[in-house]
């Protein structure tokens, strides 16, 4: 699950790094920009993850994503299950440092991506190609 | 047992019934029901990071920087503590590895697009971001991105520039305008990643208010050009004092960086101005450093002011005082002034006169009220705040007490009293008041009558207290009306108090101190008939602040010995036979009494300017030279003097005074209610209108004359016309016209003005420009005028 809530399908040829990119400039620029978290956050968030995307990004920046998703939604996040991972899934709610729910709507898609698909944005680290899509992603 | 003492749980105040108790990182606090989490934390000495939470404004919880925990029922919550109501048996946690991590996550993201320009940014080593940075913040920045940009500065007002890539969007600003100030002027545009501040299109931020802002944002993204660039903080030395530009007497630090005055920051005295202040006080050090200052002592010879010893003037001073008493007796001295000084001015200048015989004394300028106000039951500017009912008979205090008015405007938003305006022309305060009457000239109390004969105002009125705000709302009228108006409603409403609104910073201290015992204009009469020969002004200028202008050039002109004691040479003092310089706010310590009688403590920061004196010192030394022993040597022995000697001041001991910085008010006033008739205003003409004059903020007065940041803001001379009563005459808005006055006429700029009533004709007093004051005649009881187009 990704995003707000809303119920996505995607296959395998989805290029999941840039699918959460979609989804979190949409939120990005859904900010109305009265809290730091999701107004700083947000925007971010979806430059360092363009930066993976195109292949510019580092291994550093992995783990930068989490840290500012640290400052926007402490704590435990929820994410999905992963019997591949061997990785049990992190149920609802979260906890938030912002006043509404777009900042963390930001960071979702992020978070769970880069949770259960690592070895996707881990390639675009180190072998900086893009993996062959069909399709650029869930946008709506 | 001898002793009389109670045990000490006799002595407990009554339990609170709003008190919670909270427990802030493990220990106990007193809280009240309603406050919030940070409010408390405040006062526990647990500092919470903030930076948009502001004790005098509502909390938004924008910025997110005072993450706490709070003990829930499914484990510790993170909740914004500026907008977490306090709860009993609350448990708080400000300082867990959680609330840490917050903290420095929150300031990371802060200072993401935050620019660094602290070398080169006013706000350093006074910062809270950059203070909070080294207190709560992550250590170093991982953002690598490229930052914001925006053009920087942009001015957003005459006086207050905007950086916009400083700005971190804490809504301060923006809330002050449109929460305090009522000038939603500056606001925010876009959204997102591109919320800005900014002003309307072509609209500046135009307020009396503006530099409350620059003291309130977080950062350095407003910065007041009166500062910018002029000191850094920590080369700032600062002394609590009172601002006496008027007499509201806001609390104020007095800044100086290398002996020179750069800033004046508003303190949150609690009964007074709440921490705020209005741009003139705020902004007009600059005249205080200004080059046109005198420095030294001038006499003239043969027809012109020269530059004189101290001591040389002051023989030269009492030469010409020893002179008049032979030829006329004391009686023929007269002395105008002293309400822009300290107490203790005042006080010394009394005794000069006491000591001497003289009976000529006014410390107001034909512009006030009778000292007889303070006869009625004396309200305090909170009670007037916290006041069921605030009826309004004065001038506009936007334009003249500038922070009553936005204590006055916070009550009636708050919703805790209705104002209840009699009015000659509508005012800042018209658009918050529960009823508003505007009355022609002379016919306040008729007004009154009808406000009080309405059964809806009579049960308002009945239903709590009643604070009558009272000061001298039109120039061009005599004072009588106003009185009789303020002598009927007290009479009908039982229990009403009195605020009495007189505007010099120290006009009530003066008063009291005993530099009232005529009226100016009475003093000014008899100098036209002779029978002053010697006049001395004591910071005052007849010229440029007495009402009818005719009145008193005729009797500046007829005085044959001028003696002036006075920061800068003005329309009154250029011809004066002896200009003495005198100490300006700043370089003198002493007290000062406000509005409402409070007494507070002035200090000096910066040493005098050339070899100026404070006035209380050229009356001691002049009486000395007059043969007269005032024995005050200090500043604190004029004061010692004063408590002992006026039974107002009974109770400001010095000592007192330190321990209380929020001052001590008066003690009861011994004036005595004037009951005497009132003139009736004879008719007005067909096409006459019924003159009114009062101030603006900003006007020709010397010390915004020598400010050049407020200078500019002067409005000038214009006569307002309401927009018929200008299509009736057939002129156009910005025409110049003539205007006719019973002794004279002059011409000056029309505009189009609708808080102007129908049928009077308003224009602001002592702007730059044609004097309005030729057209006001201070024997009539109203003055009217005719227009004329050219
Ligand atoms: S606002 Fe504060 S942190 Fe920002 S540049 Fe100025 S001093 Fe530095
Ligand atoms: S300009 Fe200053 S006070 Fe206004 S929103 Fe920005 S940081 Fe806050
Ligand atoms: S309201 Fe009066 S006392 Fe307060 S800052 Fe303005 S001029 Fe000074
Ligand atoms: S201080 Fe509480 S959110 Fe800004």
């Amino acid at each position: 699950m990704l995003g707000s809530g809303a119920i996505m399908v995607m296959d395998h040829t989805t290029d999941i790094p840039r699918a959460a990119l979609t989804l979190t400039r949409f939120y990005a620029h859904e900010s109305c920009g009265k809290c730091t978290p999701c107004r700083e956050g947000g925007t971010w968030l979806e430059r360092i993850l363009s930066r993976i995307v195109d292949g510019k990004g580092t291994d550093a920046d992995l783990d930068q994503l989490f840290e500012v998703g640290e400052s926007i939604c402490p704590g435990a996040f929820p994410h999905a299950s992963s019997s591949k991972l061997g990785l049990a899934a992190t149920p609802f709610p979260y906890r938030m440092n912002t006043i509404c729910f777009v900042g963390p709507s930001a960071y979702a898609p992020i978070h769970s991506a880069l949770t259960l698909f690592r070895d996707e944005f881990e390639s675009r680290v180190t072998k900086r190609h893009r993996i062959p899509v069909t399709s650029s992603g869930a946008t709506s | 047992m001898s002793t009389t003492e109670t045990s000490p749980e006799e002595n407990l105040p009554p339990a609170d019934p709003n008190a919670v108790r909270i427990t802030i990182n493990g220990r106990e606090v007193e809280a009240r029901k309603g406050e919030w989490i940070i409010a408390a934390a405040d006062r526990s000495g647990d500092y919470i990071p903030r930076f948009c939470y502001h004790s005098r404004m509502e909390s938004v919880g924008m910025c997110r920087q005072c993450l706490v925990e709070v003990e829930g029922p499914r484990g510790p919550m993170m909740v914004v503590s500026c907008m977490t109501p306090v709860a009993d048996g609350q448990i708080v946690r400000t300082d867990t590895p959680q609330v840490k991590r917050a903290h420095e996550g929150i300031l990371e993201l802060l200072l993401a697009n935050h620019p660094l320009d602290c070398p080169v940014c006013d706000k350093g080593g006074e910062c809270p971001l950059q203070d909070q940075a080294f207190s709560h913040g992550p250590g170093e920045s991982r953002f690598i991105e490229e930052k914001r940009h925006y053009e920087k500065p942009i001015p957003i007002s005459d006086i207050v520039l905007l950086d916009r890539e400083r700005c971190i969007l804490c809504d301060r600003c923006t809330r002050f305008a449109d929460e305090v100030a009522g000038d939603a002027l500056i606001h925010f545009t876009s959204r997102g990643n591109n919320t800005q501040v900014l002003t309307f299109p072509d609209e500046p931020f135009s307020s009396y208010f503006s530099g409350n802002t620059v003291q309130i944002c977080p950062v350095g993204a407003l910065t007041a050009k009166p500062y910018r660039f002029k000191a850094r903080p920590w080369d700032l030395e600062k002394v609590e004092s009172t601002c006496t530009t008027c007499s509201v007497g806001c609390r104020i630090t007095v800044e100086s960086s290398r002996d020179q005055l750069l800033r004046y920051q508003g303190v949150d005295s609690d009964p007074v101005n709440w921490s705020w202040l209005c741009d003139k006080g705020r902004f007009n050090f600059e005249a205080v450093g200004s080059d046109d200052r005198l420095a030294e002592p001038l006499v003239t010879s043969n027809g012109t002011l020269a530059p004189a010893s101290w001591s040389v003037a002051l023989r030269q001073a009492a030469s010409l005082v020893s002179e008049a008493v032979a030829e006329g007796g004391a009686s023929s001295v007269a002395i105008l002034g002293g309400a822009r000084g300290t107490n203790e001015d005042a006080f010394a200048w009394a005794s000069f006169a006491r000591a001497l015989g003289v009976t000529l004394v006014d410390s107001q300028m034909g512009d006030g009220l009778p000292s007889s106000v303070f006869a009625y039951p004396q309200a305090t500017i909170d009670e007037a705040a916290h006041a069921n009912t605030v009826i309004l008979l004065g001038p506009d205090l936007k334009e003249e007490l500038p922070v009553l008015h936005l204590r006055l405007r916070d009550a009636s938003e708050k919703k805790r009293s209705r104002l209840v305006e009699l009015s000659q022309k509508e005012t800042g305060l018209t658009r918050y008041a529960w009823t508003s009457t505007l009355y022609e000239p002379g016919l306040q109390s008729a007004a009154v009558q009808s406000l009080l004969d309405d059964p809806k105002v009579a049960a308002q009125v009945a239903s709590g207290s009643v604070v009558i705000v009272v000061g001298r709302a039109n120039l061009a009228e005599s004072p009588e009306f106003t009185m009789d108006a303020l002598r009927r409603l007290v009479d009908r409403i039982p229990g009403a108090k009195v605020l009495p609104v007189l505007r010099r910073g120290n006009v009530r201290g003066a008063m009291h101190a005993g530099l009232s015992t005529t009226d100016t204009v009475e003093v000014l009469r008899a100098a036209i008939e002779g029978r002053v020969n010697c006049l001395v002004t004591v910071g005052a200028d007849p010229i440029a602040d007495v009402p009818d202008a005719d009145l008193v050039r005729r009797a500046m002109a007829a005085i044959t010995r001028h003696i002036s004691i006075d920061t800068f040479l003005t329309a009154s003092n250029q011809n004066a036979d002896v200009v003495l310089p005198a100490a300006a706010f700043g370089e003198k310590d002493g007290t000062t009494t406000n509005a409402e009688g409070r007494v507070t403590q002035l200090a000096r920061k910066v040493t005098v300017h050339g070899t100026a004196r404070p006035d209380w010192m050229i009356a001691v030394e002049l009486a000395d030279l007059l043969g007269i022993e005032l024995p005050m040597g200090s500043v604190h022995e004029v004061h010692d003097a004063m408590v002992s000697n006026v039974p107002e001041f009974a109770t400001v001991s010095r000592d007192a005074l330190r321990r209380i910085p929020d001052g001590i008010l008066v003690a009861g006033s011994q004036e005595s209610r004037d009951d005497s008739a009132i003139r009736t205003p004879n008719d007005r003409a067909g096409f006459a209108y019924r003159l009114v004059v009062s101030r603006k903020l900003y006007d020709a007065g010397r010390n915004v004359e020598k400010s050049p940041s407020l200078a500019p803001l002067a409005p000038g001379a214009a006569l307002h016309l309401h927009p018929l009563d200008l299509d009736r005459l057939g002129a156009a808005d910005g025409a110049q016209v003539k205007v006719i006055g019973d002794r004279t006429s002059i011409v000056m700029k029309v505009s189009s003005d609708p808080s102007v009533r129908r049928g009077t004709a308003w224009a602001p007093f002592n702007q730059p420009g044609t004097n309005i004051g030729e057209l006001i005649d201070a024997d009539q009881p109203v003055n009217d005028v005719r227009v004329e187009t050219l």
